[in-house]
């Protein structure tokens, strides 16, 4: 997400309190993985009442940083000090006990437990030996109003979205009394106006004293919110700095070692062709309750060579959409027709027709992460002749689909599980890319990965739509919608309530996505690019301000 | 933007309400009603104290090690050895005893002694050896079989009348087994439902890797699930020596099977994480009753165990389609 577009930003001065010993601090720790050196020699100081980003691409070494402050990890070599007494953490538990609370990025939340349950998960409130269930759930609920988390106690989390897990995750790390929060990529499936929210809460902890360690793919956040910046690439310390004092082009340039292109979503020659029929077209899609939220009557049209971006707050069916063209949705009604055929409401009818989708979750509906790369890039093809696999035809496949993908070909034998989270996108890209797409739908197509991996899989994206393909990307990255489509539907609550052109500011998108005025699903359902109603003056302050990352 | 974000949580139910889920937890009850009723209406002799009576006796040795088995499925693991533990307690009880009422105490300790061995054997084989459960408590099968066979292979001694009460006697208008397994099953559904513990063994069987980050000592919860069951089995193995009034060498066969039958159609999952004794218990009655009119209607009791094979699949098939369509 952009940076927050409408706090005031606080004067990052020197970070914290300096007179104050660390919360954490890591001496010249190092840490290898068999052969791999995942940390070598880092060193890192987290104050008190300081907002500290920890920046790198994938692979750089943040996790196993994350995982050495959390205890997950134990160092090979180096010192860590808490409160700068050098320490050794026995455990998760022990580093939780020393005041540490840690928001995962691949969710800790166990599913068959509710939300208090969970997070209150290991410190539960107990009467003598047993639970204390009704102070549990006063507890829990009074935390998330405080939180302002619109989520409920006692509701499963097996039951929970993506999202709403990411906000059960920070209620549970703000709900232990820590000294130091470490938060991983804490945004990354959170909307706009959740992640304002946040950045509140984390103004509110610096603002207490507490110390925040911030890691985030997101440079505009990392510019927004932190004080100070810790940059660490191929598992060392490149740099620790005030946030104050570098610029955007300049942490990525520390990041990857290299000038990158300064302009992350450079304009793109139209290449949209609307002579004849729509490559995908929906109409009416309706499911009263879907796996994950409802959504009423959506109707769009995609042509060949366009980028339709889906924009929207958690819960307002961009997922559900998605899952409804492709058929796997039950119970769902709609009709899709791809270049004017029908298409039946099956996923292997949309593969037929030449629908690819790459899924939200890369790990969970993505990818056999214990396969090879081979075997993904070629599941949705497999070549066979008399009901054997035709091994050869297969390699060709996937490393036609790898070339597309930008996937070095070396990596195709190798378990997915191996990849980093860019070349896993790639892997999960390339294998629709094989069986020769006319509509490509993306969910959070770069949910979590770097920067650098992120401007390849947009370019990807460009290119392909300019090979005349449809695609349709639902995220919740809006700069990333609005500087990657041609044009943004705007869901809110399972309804289309707008269309923009793909140029117009985050304010409007977010004043249609979170306050909407009417409706406009009908005369939005069939248009070709023309903005339906919002000009942006809904919304206050100064929003009309360009993301610090450009387009 | 100064309010707090307004976004709806895509479910209408908020307070967590799953209707999906409310029919995995009771639909076992249902069956058990359904089954209750056709007994009453359709099967002779059916609906008689004596029916009763018997139905609750022969319940008690099955309830009780279906109570530990549903421990040790909830964190996700499997205990083939129950039966056999059962069996071994059975040779041992009534051929150490030999009707000697003296040695009713000892022979008690004995068998708790050899539940809490075998659990913490199967335990540690799990937690410090990392053997998948299903090899570690089919080698410990084979041990207490082997076990068995050194110590006799007939049927020895006899069981003392004070001891049979165990099985034959009545407390009230109660059957006494009933009244173990009943005060048994609400001492297991405290831990479970109300105690940390009992938390701590859901979330263990439903996520161990993010039980673990919320520092579960999840290997001490495994292990103690394991020793719970066993000791659990022990108990049931007194009952069944009791019931029997002899050490039968095959007295334990095939309870492994029906006690994990009792744990799945009582709703708990076999991935582990959701499921309770309550279900278990209602299960049991169900498989005893269906049993007993099995019995009734002169069917052979071994149809029983035919049934019992094909019960457990279409019951896990039943609950794995539910949780792939929640």
């Amino acid at each position: 997400m952009g940076p927050a577009t409408d706090r005031e930003p606080h004067a990052p001065g020197p970070p914290g309190h300096l007179d104050e010993p660390p919360v954490i601090e890591l001496r010249g720790v190092a840490k290898a993985f068999g052969i791999v050196r995942a940390l070598d020699g880092v060193d890192l100081a987290v104050r008190p009442g300081s907002v500290h980003a920890l920046v790198g691409e994938n692979g750089a070494g943040k996790s196993t940083c994350i995982g050495i402050i959390a205890g997950v990890h134990r160092p090979d070599a180096g010192t860590v000090l808490v409160r700068g007494t050098p320490t050794r953490f026995a455990g998760p538990a022990a580093a939780e006990a020393a005041g540490i609370s840690v928001v995962y990025q691949e969710q800790s939340l166990v599913p068959d437990l509710d939300v208090a349950q969970n997070i209150y998960l290991h410190r539960e409130p107990r009467r003598g030996p047993f639970l204390d269930t009704r102070r549990l759930y006063r507890d829990c609920t009074a935390h998330l109003e405080r939180l302002a988390i619109p989520v409920a106690a006692r509701a499963p989390v097996r039951g929970l979205s993506v999202a709403e897990r990411q906000l059960v995750e920070i209620a549970k790390a703000l709900s232990r009394d820590a000294s130091l929060i470490v938060m991983d990529e804490p945004t990354a499936s959170l909307t706009s106006v959740e992640q304002e929210h946040l950045f509140r809460v984390i103004e509110d902890l610096r603002a207490a004293g507490r110390a925040v360690l911030y890691v985030s793919h997101r440079l505009d956040e990392i510019l927004a919110i932190t004080d100070t910046a810790t940059v660490l690439k191929d598992g060392r310390l490149v740099r620790t700095m005030p946030t104050a004092a570098t610029s955007h082009q300049e942490l990525v340039t520390l990041m990857v070692g290299r000038e990158l292109v300064a302009d992350l979503y450079p304009p793109r020659p139209a290449s949209i062709d609307r002579s004849g029929p729509p490559r995908l077209s929906v109409r009416d899609a309706t499911i009263a309750a879907g796996g994950q939220s409802a959504i009423e009557d959506i109707s769009l049209d995609v042509w060949p060579g366009e980028i339709v971006g889906l924009a929207g707050l958690i819960g307002s069916g961009r997922t559900t959409l998605l899952r409804t063209i492709v058929g796997v949705e039950p119970g769902a009604t709609r009709g899709v027709q791809v270049d004017g055929v029908e298409v039946d409401p099956s996923p292997s009818a949309a593969i037929a027709a030449g629908i690819g989708f790459v899924t939200e979750d890369r790990k969970l509906e993505g990818l056999a992460l214990d396969l090879t790369n081979l075997a993904n890039l070629v599941s949705t093809t497999l070549p066979a002749r008399r009901g054997v696999y035709q091994a050869a035809a297969g390699r060709a496949i996937a490393e036609t689909a790898a070339d597309r993908a930008s996937l070095p070909r070396r990596v195709l034998g190798a378990r997915s599980r191996t990849l980093s989270g860019g070349n896993q996108q790639r892997v999960v890209v390339g294998k629709w890319l094989a069986i020769g797409p006319r509509v490509l739908l993306c969910d959070e197509p770069t949910r979590g990965i770097d920067v650098g991996a992120k401007a390849d899989i947009h370019a990807l994206l460009r290119g392909l739509a300019e090979s005349g393909m449809a695609i349709v990307m639902a995220s919740s990255d809006l700069p990333e919608v609005l500087g990657v489509a041609d044009r943004v539907l705007v869901l809110r609550e399972g309804r289309l309530v707008a269309e923009l052109p793909g140029g117009v500011t985050e304010a409007t998108v977010m004043a249609a996505a979170a306050v909407g005025g009417d409706t406009l699903g009908d005369s939005g359902a069939a248009g070709a690019g023309g903005t339906a109603g919002n000009d942006g003056t809904m919304t206050a302050g100064d929003a009309d301000e360009p993301p610090m990352g450009g387009r | 933007m100064t309010s707090v974000p307004a976004s709806p949580t895509a479910r209408p139910g908020l307070s967590g309400f799953d209707l999906r889920e409310q029919v995995a937890r009771l639909g076992v009850w249902v069956a058990l009603g359904v089954v209750l009723v056709v007994g009453i209406v359709a099967v002779p002799n059916f609906a008689t104290a004596a029916n009763a009576d018997a139905i609750l006796r022969q319940a008690a040795v099955l309830g009780i090690v279906a109570l530990g088995q549903t421990f040790v499925v909830l964190t996700g693991g499997i205990d083939l050895s129950v039966g056999m533990l059962m069996g071994l307690v059975t040779v041992l009880a009534n051929g150490i005893m030999g009707g000697d009422p003296a040695l009713i105490l000892p022979i008690v300790l004995l068998a708790l002694g050899c539940g809490l061995v075998t659990g913490v054997a199967n335990g540690l084989g799990v937690v410090a050896a990392r053997v998948d459960p299903l090899i570690v408590t089919l080698a410990m099968l084979s041990v207490l079989q082997g076990v068995i066979f050194i110590y006799t292979d007939r049927t020895v001694g006899s069981a003392p009348a004070e001891f049979r009460d165990l099985a034959y006697g009545s407390i009230g208008p109660i059957p006494t087994p009933a009244l173990l397994l009943g005060g048994l099953a609400v001492v297991c559904w405290v831990i479970l439902a109300r105690t940390p513990f009992g938390r701590y063994v859901h979330a263990v069987g439903s996520s161990a890797q993010d039980a673990r980050k919320a520092g579960i000592p999840i290997d001490r919860i495994r292990l103690a699930a394991y020793v719970v069951c066993s000791v659990l089995a022990a108990i049931a193995g007194l009952v069944l020596a009791a019931r029997l009034g002899s050490g039968f060498t095959g007295a334990g066969a095939g309870f492994e099977l029906s006690s994990i039958v009792a744990v799945v159609v009582g709703g708990t999952a076999l991935s582990g994480g959701r499921g309770g004794v309550a279900g278990t218990l209602a299960a049991v009655l169900l498989l005893t009753i269906l049993a007993t009119m099995l019995n009734l209607l002169g069917i052979s009791p071994f149809a029983q165990r035919v049934v019992n094979g094909v019960v457990i699949v279409v019951a896990v098939a039943v609950y794995t389609a539910q949780r792939r369509e929640a």
